[in-house]
């Protein structure tokens, strides 16, 4: 007995090492510091502690959107695989969207069918505000923004490293603020998401204060509205004090000496702005050459109104589209309008009849023919038989629609904007997955930084009410569960490289355009549209240039008068393939709304296209994809 | 195996004459052609019109005319079923069956499917224009052979039930006319709002995309829970096979009942001799 107990210990001791349960400890975190803003992608931090045997997982956080009263309810859980060795520690960021604080969201680690760890980040617990500003400052001295505005605002203080890497990971932020910080420091993907959320419609504001030399950085200097000179001593600020009409105490400070480069002049001259900004992309650079912190500015009666002008917090939200994404208006989703043309191609009426006079008189002319021969009974049947069986296979291989065979239909309806002086392009796609005969479906992306906005689901049945996406490359939407006759329909919205290269020179009587394509695809029916004409420029090849010089004083061809989508639209590129055509009205239509071509004359725009879908990759096997990308590039920013 | 009923049907002379009488009566062919005309036409209007994908109504081609070729169906196996098929129209079946030197088996397994190649024929000539109405349905082709086969199923076992209704009340011939027809309405209409598991056009509805849980639900069995489709055509299958006991029972009654009559008479002819 003893010797046996003596074995049993000596094989526990020999084999425990090996059997190690894995012991995950996991810490999550919400938001920027806790702070998050509804109706936004918020960032959630997990840090993994493993302290048992190496292991290999997924690690996954579920949020729940979409809402009860538009039935559109749905969980969506995001995946990463992670691999952690013994005694090793991992952060891992993701970036979620957060739409209500009803249901909590919930993070887990489980390998296989095991759940090793899990935590509940309650969101009526999180910090939640209309406006999240995040201050790159060695201080603490924005917090009286958070008092500053209407709207409820809070400040989030972020170490350079903590800094997102992916662009979706300041979408729940409405400002930046940079100052005394030098961006040489952060890593190349991390000054790219901050470029990338900046052209996409972000607002940067750059701080000057005695460092006027981190001003200087080429980092800074790229998006700056000015250049940084030096450091000068001024006696107060009179034409902050003019211009907001608030006395500002005259006392001695130091101010940035710069001059204008592009952008326009808030407050100040262009020798010496005090307030610049420029436009980068859809978002804005502010300038401040004053150190807010310093007295007298910190004081200051004015600050509000200085820092409403520098933020200019108003959400430009085109309530229309944000509705139609939402599946509240039908009629102006790109998706529901494509498929309210007729895409389908069925076999005509007219070839239909030719089919049944056809299997008719021929069954008519043998049965004729059997009682006018008399022939063998075997035969008959035969006949019969072998006509019935043609009949039906022709049936089969002549007269199907082709589209609704498939599994599913795939469609990509896409507009790409690309800005001047800008190298990447706002890519907002709207997808629709529609399968006649039900099943399970995924959506395989392009693009890694991929973001889905909104989902919702028409037709007979219902659609399911999980969707996972990996947050790993390559980027998937897996489990789109489909009834029978049903769409899902998803609104995507993701930042690439841009296709086009363009200068643009404005002279008095047109512009001169240089345009250098580099992506891998031809950009056909290149249109410009200014001052209500229309300048063709044919297809621009991949890889090459194109220069031209476009006239304004000549005499258009087209009614001003003419909405632009329906005069773009004449000059489109031919459709690749039937039905294709649909993808450009519906496209023009949803970009131009019903704008007459007069209307559109402050700034010249390039319209083109690309024949192909510009989210969605094709599948190797199975159905296409089917869909087309605008393109749309502001010719002066 | 497969061919093994085939060959045995071959062999059964009540089969046989009424294959030879089937390939002769123009008639016949006449019917099928006449069926496959109301059919094209049933076709032609449901057919699509303009390439619409029109999310909120299901396609409207497959389902018409499955339902079309099922009522149609029905209503000749129902219709045809009770009448006799073979032989002088002045000899009643009862007498035929009383006099033939055939064993009851024979004659009723012979007959019978005397009356399933009817139904196949008109069945498979409907076959190419449910394929068309399928292809611009989006419904596969195991939708579409399972509907066939739930088509076949249930107008050859109304054919069953007509047979034996046949064998029961040939006398009476209104009653069996009216018990025929009354039949086919509670089949392909009633029994929709009844008993719906027994409804021969729920279950082809349900057999395609036009699915819906709600209108034939699926049973539970043996811890299975099988479609309401599934369910019918089993259903449907019993009923045949009842109504075949029911028809052979009847058949050995009369046969037996012919026999103790010729008995009779031969005894009465014999003591009076």
């Amino acid at each position: 007995m003893e010797s046996m107990r003596f074995i049993i210990l000596a094989i526990c001791l020999l084999v425990g090492p090996g059997v190690t349960v894995a012991q995950v400890t996991m810490e999550a975190h919400l938001g920027l510091q806790g702070t998050v803003r509804l109706e936004k992608w918020n960032p959630v931090t997990v840090s993994l502690y493993n302290t048992g045997a190496s292991l290999r997982g997924t690690l996954e956080v579920r949020v729940w959107r979409g809402s009860e009263y538009r039935q559109d309810l749905h969980v969506t859980t995001f995946t990463r695989r992670v691999q952690l060795p013994h005694r090793s520690r991992k952060r891992f960021t993701f970036a979620v969207p957060i739409t209500s604080i009803s249901q909590p969201v919930e993070v887990s680690l489980r390998t296989a069918d095991t759940v090793l760890a899990q935590q509940q980040l309650e969101l009526r617990d999180a910090l939640s505000a209309e406006h999240v500003i995040v201050g790159l400052t060695h201080d603490l001295s924005l917090d009286f923004l958070a008092t500053a505005f209407q709207r409820h605002t809070r400040v989030a203080y972020l170490p350079l490293a903590e800094l997102p890497h992916d662009w979706i990971g300041y979408d729940s932020v409405t400002a930046v603020v940079i100052k005394g910080m030098s961006f040489q420091a952060v890593s190349e993907r991390q000054w790219t998401a901050l470029r990338q959320w900046l052209i996409r419609g972000g607002t940067v504001v750059i701080v000057a204060d005695a460092q006027y030399a981190l001003l200087q950085e080429p980092r800074l200097q790229s998006v700056l509205p000015v250049e940084v000179l030096g450091l000068e001593r001024l006696d107060g600020l009179p034409a902050l004090a003019t211009h907001y009409g608030i006395p500002l105490p005259v006392t001695p400070l130091l101010a940035a000496r710069a001059r204008l480069r592009h952008g326009e002049i808030l407050v100040g001259t262009s020798e010496a702005p005090l307030l610049a900004q420029r436009t980068y992309g859809k978002g804005r650079v502010v300038f401040l050459a004053v150190d807010y912190a310093a007295q007298p500015l910190a004081s200051w009666q004015g600050n509000a109104a200085l820092w409403q002008d520098i933020l200019q917090p108003v959400d430009r939200i085109d309530f229309s589209r944000v509705f139609a994404e939402l599946g509240l208006l039908d009629e102006a989703h790109p998706v529901i309008k494509l498929l309210g043309r007729p895409i389908l191609a069925y076999p005509s009426h007219m070839l239909l009849s030719g089919f049944l006079l056809a299997y008719c008189g021929s069954l008519a002319l043998l049965f004729w023919w059997m009682r006018q021969r008399r022939a063998k009974r075997s035969r008959c049947w035969l006949y019969a038989l072998c006509l019935v069986v043609g009949f039906t296979g022709g049936a089969y291989s002549l007269f199907p629609e082709p589209a609704l065979r498939e599994p599913a239909l795939f469609f990509d309806v896409s507009s790409m904007e690309t800005f001047a002086d800008a190298d990447y392009t706002h890519l907002q796609g709207y997808l629709g997955v529609f399968s006649a005969r039900g099943g399970q479906f995924t959506l395989d992306v392009q693009h890694p930084t991929t973001v889905l906005r909104h989902t919702f689901h028409r037709g007979t049945g219902k659609a399911g009410e999980a969707l996972e996406m990996t947050s790993e490359e390559p980027l998937a939407v897996r489990g789109i569960r489909l009834a029978p006759w049903t769409l899902r329909v998803f609104s995507v919205e993701t930042m690439t490289p841009a296709p086009l290269r363009i200068v643009t020179q404005l002279h008095r009587d047109g512009l001169t355009l240089r345009v250098h394509n580099r992506s891998h695809l031809a950009v056909q029916g290149m249109v410009v549209l200014y001052r209500g004409r229309l300048f063709s420029l044919g297809t621009l090849a991949a890889g090459e240039e194109l220069f031209e010089e476009l006239y304004v004083t000549l005499q258009p061809t087209e009614s001003k008068y003419e909405t632009a989508w329906q005069a773009l639209l004449k000059l489109s590129p031919a459709a690749p393939l039937p039905g294709a055509a649909y993808f450009q009205e519906v496209l023009l239509q949803h970009y131009f709304g019903e704008k007459h071509l007069a209307e559109l004359s402050a700034t010249p725009v390039l319209v083109g296209w690309m024949t192909v879908p510009s989210v969605l990759q094709q599948p190797l096997t199975g159905s296409p994809a089917r869909g087309m990308t605008l393109v749309i590039s502001q010719l002066v920013n | 195996m497969f061919w093994l009923p085939f060959r045995r049907a071959l062999r059964n002379p009540v089969f046989r004459g009424g294959l030879e009488e089937f390939t002769r009566n123009p008639v016949r062919w006449s019917h099928g052609v006449n069926y496959l005309i109301l059919l094209a036409i049933v076709l032609f209007i449901a057919w699509p019109k303009e390439g619409f994908l029109k999310l909120r109504d299901l396609p409207f081609t497959y389902v018409p005319l499955g339902v079309s070729v099922l009522g149609i169906l029905a209503y000749i196996n129902f219709s045809q079923g009770s009448r006799k098929l073979l032989g002088s129209e002045y000899i009643s079946l009862r007498d035929w069956l009383s006099l033939a030197p055939l064993p009851g088996g024979v004659f009723l397994r012979g007959y019978l499917a005397t009356g399933f190649l009817e139904c196949v024929f008109f069945w498979g000539l409907s076959l190419p224009l449910l394929v068309l109405a399928a292809g611009v349905s989006g419904e596969s082709l195991a939708h579409l052979g399972v509907g066939a086969l739930l088509i076949l199923i249930c107008v050859g076992s109304y054919r069953v039930i007509a047979v034996t209704l046949l064998l029961c009340c040939e006398r009476d011939e209104f009653l069996l006319y009216l018990l025929a027809r009354l039949l086919c309405v509670f089949f392909i209409v009633v029994s929709g709002f009844v008993l719906p598991v027994c409804n021969p056009v729920l279950a082809f509805v349900d057999s395609s995309i036009w699915h819906d849980p709600k209108r034939l639900a699926g049973v539970s069995f043996l811890g299975l829970t099988l479609p309401g489709g599934m369910v019918t055509g089993g259903l449907h299958l019993l009923l045949g096979g009842l109504f075949f006991i029911i028809a052979s029972v009847r058949v050995r009654w009369i046969q037996h009942h012919a026999a103790r009559f010729f008995d009779t008479q031969k005894e009465g002819v014999g003591g009076g001799a």
